[in-house]
């Protein structure tokens, strides 16, 4: 199998913060409080909680195959031909997900900071330091993230501090938005943008142990859902919830609104820093759980000549969709809104067959004197 | 004496038929088309037996002497009866010492000390007058010892050579530093040689577990490295893998630590440096107190420090002196002016053919104006300068003291005014050029400051392509690249990626007395540096005493 090398749980924690939070700089706001309305601050504390649920569950069938990773429970679970038929759909996913960030991320600086430039360019610049990422592998992604962790952070609660001036504590209400269930129901179906913590089983053996891997898991999907809450209140409160539907980024819109006097305005440099940083790292993240997916599936020991060929199908991946509404009412709505049922759904089944048929590593028993 | 020329002769060539003479042409032939073609630098051990006649002989030919003219050879006769002779090479070794304390003993020996029991070895060490006399029986390690002026002595009918250090050749004296001057601190540098930089060290640190140990290097030049380390408190890993590395050389010629940091370092391609180069021996000094290596190579007034991370290279001597306010404040500022250096001309270029709606408008008019009469695009203009920058700056280095003064007038007065009334280029870039220029010079490591200034003209083809966008994309390619990059087996990010226990003196720097711990990520063998409360004064009543 492919020797990842092992990460501490802070670095663990920081890459999947960036796997779980770049959607925050793109259209995701949008989407969520144009479903949710003004409820869109807490409907994600709903689906984060959902998520944490979800994650408790996982967490119980990776504690009963000790020092296996996903792909391994997987065959064990649902034997050979399935497992590899299921770890092959998690890759397709995995990859389709890097494809459609990294396409939403293109039509996003075309529309904003680079529209004379061609699309292919800008995709290639970002494949060359994702190839770079996939070379260094596991660790290597791992540290950039530590690093990256603070001025990524930093720079977005600068942001939203600097946009003081234009929040309107009153735009929040009325605070159950379209109605209660309305709400919970939108709630419970966006659990699937917090879905991405399902890919830290992948790499399970490069963490300490499965506590964690629990640690990690839950102290991520609770900082994202946090800093999610907080950022869509805030976007809320600047820009009412009917024009925050409409932004592409609403990140981005605030930090252009920005103005204090004739110097201290218009401060999107300082976003679109950390927007390319957080892109990048996402991107980076997901094309390497679909590599290592790959070749945990088919057992193939070195990753690194598979680089090129996965660099060129993420490329043609991402030509795919016509259009940014295409990504918008596809891409996204699949991976956000729908992959809850398969993402979930298929550790959850396999809990079931490994509680079932008695799978897994006998319990310990208890000593007896 | 010279053939006189015939004047008239010379002249009627001219106008005759005769031929001229013409001169032959020297031409160089191939090694292996001539008779004695050796290329071996191995010495040959002297034929046996172990006579006077072959020791000679040997040292004869060693050192190619009569043709070597530079190898000294005194023959004579001890009490009238017994051939001896001494070896020394002319300026290496001080002949005041070898005449009164080697010479005049012997030649004054009384015979009839040689019928005495003792063995011989022990009765001339005591009458040769020097402070160090070794024996030995090797002939590589004799030809060594004579090569570094010490002087050879050997009687017939022994099988061993004495050899008494006599090492006398010029040297520098120790002077300032001219590379990491400062202004709070010791003003002494390292200088040529070596036993000069290693007491220089060994003067700071009078610790009995200091260490120091030798290694040769160069086939040629056998040059000599000092390796300087604090037993029981360095891992002994770091000694063995810096032993190894060194002891693994192969070439020809080593001269200093650049070579030898090029010959040793993890990743020779990487800009970024993986050793620490200083000429300042508090700093070797502090270094080994943290538990590192010290590498001191013979003719060259550097020293290599390893293993280091990234962040002790915006470190400098002077820090420790300061207040622990000021030391943080000035190593914050050095990031800065790294990060500058890098960055601002590509934010510049970045800013004004891409991004100009992030301008300020105040501003962007500024510098549109200034740019109004400038024919050139403003990538032009920037190289244009940028060249001119560093051309100034190799030839300041380059040019004789004695006409350094111009360069700063040329520099200053011809580049930067002249070029901005001729409308080269605008006032505002030459602002960010000087900014830039300052910042360079503020990065306390001169690798350090090289690879700002390749990697300048890297963010600068960058951001005339893509902006933004693209100097993001180059830093994090570049951190790609650099992050799994080690010294001697750590990570040149700790100890922030990996994340390891905080040392008290990364980019903040604690007061020192809260400076209790070494650096984890060089796992000294004692971490603690000083206990919880090493001002012992604030726990004690003042009455007391």
């Amino acid at each position: 199998m492919v020797k990842e090398g092992k990460i501490g749980s802070f670095e663990a924690f920081c890459m999947f913060i960036f796997f779980l939070s770049t959607k925050i700089f793109f259209t995701n706001t949008s989407v969520i409080i144009q479903l949710a309305g003004t409820a869109a601050w807490y409907i994600t504390l709903i689906s984060c909680t959902t998520s944490i649920l979800f994650f408790l569950l996982l967490y119980r069938l990776i504690k009963k195959f000790p020092n296996k990773n996903i792909v391994d429970i997987f065959k064990e679970v649902f034997g050979n031909i399935l497992g590899s038929v299921i770890t092959f759909i998690f890759f397709a996913y995995a990859l389709f997900y890097s494809a459609s960030v990294l396409r939403e991320f293109v039509e996003m600086i075309k529309a904003y900071n680079l529209p004379y430039t061609p699309p292919s360019i800008i995709i290639f610049l970002l494949l060359t330091v994702t190839s770079i990422y996939l070379f260094i592998g596991l660790e290597g992604i791992s540290k950039i993230s530590v690093l990256a962790f603070y001025p990524v952070l930093l720079g977005t609660l600068l942001l939203l501090l600097l946009g003081l001036p234009q929040y309107e504590p009153h735009y929040v209400m009325p605070l159950l938005g379209y109605g209660a269930k309305h709400s919970l129901w939108i709630g419970l179906l966006r659990s699937s943008a917090y879905s991405e913590i399902f890919f830290l089983s992948v790499i399970i053996p490069s963490l300490k142990d499965s506590k964690t891997f629990k640690k990690v898991g839950i102290s991520s999907l609770l900082f994202t859902g946090l800093f999610f809450s907080l950022c869509l209140i805030l976007i809320i409160m600047a820009f009412h919830y009917t024009a925050a539907s409409e932004n592409l980024s609403n990140i981005f819109t605030l930090s252009r609104s920005i103005y204090y006097n004739r110097f201290l305005q218009r401060v999107e440099s300082i976003f679109l820093f950390i927007w390319i940083i957080a892109s990048v790292l996402n991107v980076s993240i997901s094309a390497y759980i679909a590599l290592s997916l790959y070749c945990k599936n088919f057992r193939i020991k070195n990753h690194r000549p598979l680089i090129p060929s996965f660099a060129i199908l993420l490329f043609l991946l991402t030509l795919l969709p016509k259009n940014l509404s295409e990504v918008i009412h596809i891409n996204l709505m699949i991976l956000k809104q729908h992959s809850l049922f398969f993402i979930y759904s298929v550790p959850v089944i396999a809990l079931l067959l490994t509680v079932l048929l008695k799978k897994g590593s006998p319990p310990k028993k208890l000593k007896t004197r | 004496m010279p053939e006189k020329k015939n004047v008239f002769k010379n002249f009627f060539s001219l106008i005759s038929y005769q031929k001229k003479y013409k001169p032959k042409d020297f031409v160089l032939p191939e090694a292996d088309t001539l008779p004695d073609a050796s290329c071996s630098n191995h010495v040959t051990p002297p034929s046996q037996p172990f006579t006077y006649d072959t020791q000679i002989q040997f040292i004869h030919k060693e050192f190619n002497h009569p043709i070597n003219k530079d190898i000294v050879i005194r023959e004579f006769l001890i009490a009238n009866k017994h051939k001896a002779f001494l070896a020394y090479i002319d300026g290496m070794a001080n002949s005041t010492i070898i005449n009164d304390f080697i010479l005049r003993p012997l030649l004054s020996l009384d015979g009839s000390l040689l019928q005495s029991a003792t063995p011989r070895e022990t009765l001339f060490k005591s009458i040769l007058q020097t402070s160090n006399t070794q024996t030995l029986k090797q002939p590589d390690e004799i030809i060594y010892k004579i090569l570094t002026g010490d002087t050879l002595f050997y009687m017939d009918g022994w099988d061993f050579y004495l050899v008494s250090e006599t090492k006398g050749f010029e040297k520098r004296s120790v002077d300032k530093p001219m590379v990491e001057s400062i202004v709070k601190g010791p003003q002494e540098a390292f200088n040529e040689n070596l036993k000069t930089n290693l007491t220089l060290v060994r003067r700071i640190i009078k610790n009995n577990a200091l260490t120091t140990e030798y290694l040769k290097v160069g086939e040629r030049n056998n040059n000599l490295c000092a390796l300087m380390y604090i037993n029981g408190l360095v891992n002994p890993a770091i000694v063995e893998e810096v032993k190894r590395r060194i002891g693994s050389i192969k070439t020809d010629f080593l001269m200093g630590d650049g070579m030898l940091e090029q010959f040793i370092e993890d990743n020779p391609h990487c800009l970024i440096p993986c050793t620490l180069s200083t000429e300042r021996p508090d700093r070797v000094a502090s270094h080994l107190v943290e538990g590192r290596v010290a590498i001191i190579a013979e003719g060259t007034p550097f020293a290599l420090v390893v293993p280091v991370s990234l962040f002790s290279l915006f470190h400098t001597s002077e820090d420790a002196s300061l207040k622990w306010q000021f030391g943080s404040a000035v190593r914050i500022l050095r990031i800065l002016a790294f990060l500058g250096a890098t960055l601002l001309p590509g934010f510049y270029v970045a800013m004004t053919n891409f991004h100009r709606e992030m301008i300020p408008t105040d501003l962007l008019i500024a510098i549109a104006k200034s740019r109004e009469a400038v024919p050139f695009p403003t990538i032009i203009e920037l190289i244009f300068m940028e060249l001119s920058f560093e051309l100034i700056q190799e030839a300041g280095v380059r040019i004789p003291g004695i006409i350094g003064n111009t360069i700063g007038i040329i520099g200053g007065l011809i580049l930067g005014q002249a070029a901005v009334q001729a409308n080269l280029v605008s006032p505002i870039l030459v602002i960010v050029i000087a900014l830039t220029g300052l910042g360079n010079f503020a990065i306390p490591n001169f690798s350090l400051a090289f690879a700002s200034r390749i990697l300048r003209i890297a963010f600068i083809l960058v951001a005339s392509f893509v902006g933004f966008y693209g100097i993001t994309i180059l830093i994090m390619a570049i951190l790609g690249l650099l992050i799994n990059l080690k010294s001697f087996g750590v990570p040149i990010f700790a100890p922030v990626a990996p994340v390891t226990k905080e040392g008290a003196d990364t980019i903040f720097r604690r007061p020192v007395w809260k400076q209790e711990s070494r650096p984890d990520y060089v796992n000294p063998l004692d971490r603690r540096r000083q206990p919880k409360i090493s001002r012992g004064w604030t726990k004690e009543d003042p009455s007391s005493t």
